[in-house]
């Protein structure tokens, strides 16, 4: 059952309309809210007349900040439930970022609600809520809010709000003996998730259990349950978050957004059910967005290719509120190198307040960042030297013989960064074979002279995933023999109602159809952190593994005493417990589930019932990997680009179902197409949205994808019973850079490509200016 | 997102829908197919008191050939055009066009009216009309009145028809013997809009001289124009290759291009005049290789 | 000014008194219950809100309800017959069309239209006939070969896709 590719268990109810989604979620009596939101980058609220939108028909409440003494409360400071350390960092300034702050820092802050019988109703509440602002000049870019004059985003705290620093080796000394030496400026733009389903959270006050329901689209359900608890006081098993049917997360949904903590806190205030869903253009003003990160980077070389040193320079806009600290930038750092070896590094980096929203992670976290940058390193290498960019490559490759192999980074959990039992030069040479590099380099010359312009990028990168601390799953047999499994995760589509059944299966011997798996409710399990940094399949999947095998134990000694045979000679499969080589003396999971009830025997295997609970505590990240090589065409005339191949060659360890592994890869490709390509999210100079729509952010479509050679290795992990690596963002990663590199490829060098998104506009103005 | 509250009429005839636009007051807005208004009318960008749908008057959904000329109701679907077979025996290339707006769905709903009289810069159909040299009949309380295409687009979405008239028809002479036709879109990224859209249209004698030509440019500007200094060029040669780059060189003439936040007003002007040339390559390939569309009957 | 309204919604005839303003989309999820159609934008681009109107494949969000007076409509809810599922559905779950779901309904009922105008349709054509929806999870990948399989289904069963709702 491990390891094969099966449809998939949720699908059912999907496909025929029958999910139920935050925004379904329909209670007697409920209410709809919507949200006055600043219209100003930066500016004093400086008075709300409500009381025009108190008499809008439907209307039953308008709140601002001041209504009740809760809503003065903060969002928890640092939003990273899974970061667990932050090395390099040497300076953070943490700001209080209030629910309904007195002065707003972007542009569709929240300043006040309106309450209603409907969401139309409540639309027109807002329209009539009048708000006098004393706006105050607004920067809304890291080169501007650098600046001494620049005006100061939070009073009394300097728009820089976090440093880190980190050096390998000796710089200093690979520079002196280098024999090339290069800089390069790059940039990767700001980006928004952009999943179908925007945010949204609906909550309701149960009296009779004294328990406030809260259905909600984050990632991190328990996260959730501490904020909300910790502003009302609640005992946290008195809060109950379920995030189940949500529809695509990709980090925005990671991160606490105001209104899931205010919608919450109105409902239970008002004792009447209470909705928000979000609408597109909020989306793309109010919530999250990545933030651009800019690299200064200086290359010491040798002319035979070797690379000797790197210093790094890194400005990242962190928004208004900077509630990950420097997790996308540490990310970046311990992801650098990829495949390569390094020897001397040294980054400096600093976050950078911005009136905009809050930054925060997006699929891929910091490495769309890191693999761009070091990609084009090892392409302009190729340029100065004259080598082939895969010669380059070879020449600093870490190779089996390295191994394990330690670049100098301190992982987020602590632990030195160390790759092992992982073979990069093979899948260089895979994606090298699958591309017919060779043979399109003799095209490329073909076509060139027949006025074509067909490029080659080659890109690699390394995915640090299953990020502890931990995850726990319960495994339980009924007595019709039907298995539960519950997690302490959410699903944003991963599959894990397929993949950990898959587990399930596997380790207990049960029927696959037997198994369901429960997940995305706090009253699930005591404990849990959440879907996110690709961790749960290492996480939670091992400890599904881990339960699952310990229920088996308890069946095992169960059987043997009822069939009277010795423990090792218990088989189980298909839901059948039986006696090996006497299959006639046989029981089911389900009569020794109904027996284990009050079996005296279960006294001595941890009580009544067939049940398990375990947590899986990972020694540290496990690391996933992959060579992408893009061949484009580009239209000089138009700035046009037609992908014409593209081989994603890549290892996630033991695949739980290599059908759920491919659609991660397409679908993470795909976004990683659209960053290559034309997502991004702008801002003018007064902080106003100009990418306020999906009619100007680009998100690719069905006739934009080209078709995509998937080319699976296995390089199982010694660090879990499963040998499973996490895949969720393996996908995005490299085709920025390899499609980067294909364009500057095609150009014929005329011009380089240092800026991600790498819009026509971009093409044109680059072959305009050379 | 959530519209503010109006009223709804649906009248059944024009007459009915003229009076009502007369005695609404000011605050009237006519609803088409829908794709525009709607959406404004969701970001609250137009609150009008009144809504007048003109899905209820059979009238305006006529697709015929008369006197030579293909006549669409204004109230016909881009989705019809693209199917009809009365469209599609008459002037298959408008087909082709209706069939590049937007998305399928947006295309069942759609109407031509509707987007003529928007007048939407980056929208696909006013290039096509200007080539086509196609007529607009409106109709008010004191008769109809014909607009002819060089004078229907007047600015940015404005389209040169009177608060109390309603676009009834769009009539397109059918083509000249030996015309060839296409319309070439740039798709943009996110909107799926025209970032520019040409339209060329080509009569050549038998010799392969250019006869006749109107190129209809939509998506740079604020609204749609004829590229009158590029066809000039044209008129009474061989369009080869060399002749077409050299007159394309005009093609931005007379437009006011500006740029955006996806394409600055170089690159536009530099798209405008690739797809300029790319259209009137294309249908010289049309023409070349006997390619032309239907013929209009004798007079 | 309210409006009553009467649309067939799968089959089944409705009546209802609605404000003029209420978009389709939100009589479906709303008044009636039909949560399965999705919204995920404000501009008609994303194709989550999409239904069969009168035959045709529409986006609910862009058109008012008082606008499918006398319609007939069918959503997602709609598809599946007598507890057998459309072959597109089917074909969704084989070939991994779906991950999060939140765009499938709309999807779907993108690709039954499509099927209809194109029973055996070029991948060319089936990318070119989703332009109207968007998926952020899949890539399109598994869509694509989801539809190309419904297609195959259809016609082995006979199943001449019709072109009423």
């Amino acid at each position: 059952m491990l390891g094969k590719a099966i449809p998939r268990k949720e699908d059912q109810r999907f496909i025929t309309g029958a999910g139920l989604y935050v925004e379904d979620v329909q209670l007697p009596g409920m209410l709809y809210a919507a949200f006055v939101r600043s219209a100003y980058a930066h500016a004093y609220i400086r008075r709300i007349d409500v009381e025009r939108a108190r008499n809008v028909p439907g209307v039953v409440a308008v709140i601002t900040g001041k209504e009740w003494p809760e809503l003065s409360a903060t969002l928890p400071e640092l939003n990273g439930s899974v970061t667990l350390t932050s090395p390099y960092i040497d300076s953070v300034k943490v700001v209080p970022h209030h629910l309904f702050p007195e002065k707003a820092c972007y542009v569709g802050e929240q300043i006040a609600v309106v309450i209603a019988e409907s969401a139309y109703a409540a639309a027109d509440g807002v329209e009539a809520v009048e708000v006098e602002y004393e706006p105050l000049p607004a920067v809304a870019s890291w080169e501007e809010a650098i600046k001494p004059e620049a005006p100061r985003i939070h009073k009394g705290v300097d728009n820089t709000v976090a440093h880190l620093k980190h050096e390998v080796g000796d710089v200093e000394r690979a520079f002196r003996d280098a024999e090339i030496v290069l800089e390069k400026r790059l940039e990767t733009q700001s980006l928004k998730s952009m999943a179908i389903e925007c945010r949204a959270v609906a909550a309701q006050w149960e009296e009779a259990t004294g328990t406030l329901n809260v259905w909600s689209t984050c990632q991190f359900h328990y996260m959730l349950r501490s904020a909300i608890a910790g502003i009302l006081k609640m005992p946290a098993e008195a809060v109950r978050v379920m995030a189940r049917d949500i529809g695509g997360g990709f980090g925005l949904k990671g991160v606490l957004h105001a209104e899931d903590v205010i919608i919450p806190l109105i409902a239970y205030r008002l004792k009447r059910p209470l909705r928000w869903a979000e609408t597109r253009m909020e989306h793309m003003t109010a919530s999250n967005h990545s933030g651009r990160q800019v690299h200064d980077v200086r290359i010491a070389a040798r002319r035979d290719g070797t690379i000797l040193g790197m210093d790094l320079k890194m400005y990242k806009e962190v928004g208004a509120y900077d509630h990950f600290d420097m997790m996308l930038q540490i990310n970046t750092i311990n992801h650098l190198t990829t495949h390569y070896k390094v020897p001397n590094i040294r980054v400096e980096g600093w976050a950078i307040a911005t009136n905009t929203s809050p930054g925060s992670p997006y699929r891929g976290a910091g490495r769309v960042e890191a693999v761009f940058t070091m990609d084009r390193v090892l392409d302009a290498v190729a340029r100065a030297t004259g080598l082939d960019p895969i010669d380059v490559r070879l020449k600093n490759i870490v190779t089996p013989a390295d191994m394990p192999y330690r670049n100098g980074m301190i992982y987020r959990d602590g632990v030195p960064v160390t790759y092992d039992a992982i073979d990069f030069p093979l899948l260089l040479e895979r994606a090298k074979q699958r591309a017919e590099y060779d043979l399109w380099r003799r095209r490329q010359q073909e076509y060139r002279a027949a006025g074509r312009s067909i490029g080659i990028g080659i890109s690699s990168y390394v995915e640090a995933g299953g990020l502890g601390p931990c995850e726990g799953a319960t495994v339980s047999i009924d007595e019709a023999g039907r298995v539960t499994v519950k997690v302490g995760v959410n699903s944003q589509g991963q599959s894990h109602e397929t993949t950990l059944a898959q587990i399930c299966a596997h380790a207990l011997g049960a029927p696959i159809d037997d198994i369901q798996v429960l997940g995305g409710d706090t009253s699930l399990m005591n404990i849990g952190f959440g879907t996110g940094a690709s961790r749960v399949a290492v996480n939670a999947g091992n400890a599904v593994y881990k339960a699952a095998v310990a229920v088996r134990r308890k069946v095992v000694a169960l059987a043997s005493g009822i069939l009277g045979c010795t423990e090792d000679e218990v088989e189980i499969a298909d839901g059948i417990v039986s006696v090996a080589g006497a299959r006639q003396n046989q029981t089911t999971l389900g009569e020794l589930a109904r027996r284990a009830l009050r079996d005296r025997r279960m006294a001595d295997l941890g009580g009544p019932g067939l049940v398990a609970t375990e947590f899986f505590y990972p020694k540290t990240v496990t690391w996933a990997s992959g060579v992408n090589i893009a061949v484009v065409e580009v239209d000089r005339e138009t700035g046009h680009v037609d992908i014409l191949k593209y081989v994603f060659v890549h290892d996630c360890g033991l695949p739980l179902n290599p059908m759920v592994v491919d659609g991660q890869i397409r679908g993470g490709f795909t976004q990683g197409l659209g960053i290559a390509l034309g997502e991004r999210v702008v801002y003018d100079e007064e902080g106003q949205v100009r990418s306020g729509s999906l009619m100007d952010y680009y998100v690719p479509r069905a006739v934009d994808v080209p078709d995509l050679e998937l080319d699976h290795v296995t390089f199982p992990t010694p660090d879990n019973p499963l040998g499973i690596k996490s895949v969720g963002e393996s996908g995005p990663n490299s085709p920025p850079a390899a499609i980067a590199a294909a364009i500057e490829d095609a150009l014929g060098g005329a011009v380089e490509i240092n800026t991600l998104p790498v819009t026509m506009s971009a093409i044109l103005q680059a072959l305009r200016s050379s | 997102m959530f519209p503010a509250s109006f009223d709804y009429h649906k009248p059944g005839s024009i007459e009915e829908a003229l009076e009502l636009l007369t005695t609404l007051g000011a605050d009237v807005k006519l609803l088409a197919g829908g794709h525009s208004l709607v959406p404004a009318l969701k970001l609250r960008l137009t609150q009008p008191k009144h809504l007048i749908d003109l899905a209820g008057i059979a009238a305006l959904k006529t697709v015929a050939v008369r006197e030579n000329r293909l006549v669409l109701g204004a109230m016909t679907t881009h989705w019809q055009v693209e199917s009809s077979p009365v469209v599609k025996a008459a002037l298959p290339y408008l087909c082709e066009v209706a069939g590049l707006i937007a998305d399928p769905q947006v295309r069942n709903r759609g109407t031509i009216g509707g987007s003529l009289v928007n007048a939407d810069p980056a929208a696909d159909y006013p290039a096509s009309i200007l080539a086509l040299d196609a007529e607009m009949v409106c109709v008010g309380r004191g008769g109809r009145r014909i607009v002819h295409a060089r004078d229907w687009f007047q600015g940015l979405l404005t389209a040169a028809i009177e608060e109390h008239e309603i676009l009834s028809e769009i009539r397109i002479p059918l083509l000249p013997p030996r015309t060839a036709a296409t319309y070439l879109k740039l798709r943009h990224p996110a909107s799926r809009f025209a970032v520019v859209g040409v339209a060329a249209i080509v009569t050549v004698t038998q010799d392969q001289r250019c006869a006749e030509v109107r190129i209809g440019i939509t998506g740079v500007g604020s609204c749609a124009k004829r590229a009158g200094s590029v066809e000039q060029q044209l008129v009474g040669h061989r369009l080869d290759a060399t002749r077409i780059e050299a007159a394309s060189a005009a093609a931005c003439d007379g437009l006011e291009i500006d740029g955006d936040m996806h394409f600055s007003a170089e690159d536009k002007e530099q798209l405008c005049r690739t797809y300029v040339r790319r259209a009137l390559l294309r249908t010289m390939h049309l023409a070349e290789s006997g390619a032309f569309q239907p013929t209009r009957n004798a007079p | 000014m309210k409006r009553t309204i009467s649309v067939t919604v799968n089959g089944k005839v409705r009546r209802e008194s609605v404000e003029p303003r209420l978009l389709l989309v939100h009589f479906l999820r709303d008044v009636l219950r039909l949560t399965g159609t999705h919204v995920g934008c404000d501009t008609s681009q994303c194709g989550a809100c999409t239904v069969s109107m009168n035959g045709l494949a529409v986006k609910s969000c862009t058109i008012l309800a008082v606008q499918a007076d006398g319609a007939e409509i069918t959503t997602i809810e709609g598809l599946a017959r007598d507890g057998a599922l459309h072959p597109i559905q089917a074909a969704f779950r084989e070939h991994h069309g779906l991950q999060c779901g939140f765009c499938t309904p709309g999807m779907i009922m993108a690709a039954k239209q499509l099927l209809e105008r194109y029973p055996a349709p070029t991948i060319e054509q089936i990318r070119d006939q989703l332009d109207g929806n968007i998926c952020r999870c899949t890539g399109y990948h598994g869509i694509i070969k989801a539809i190309e399989a419904a297609a195959r289904a259809m016609a082995e069963k006979g199943q001449a896709p019709t072109t009423g709702s």
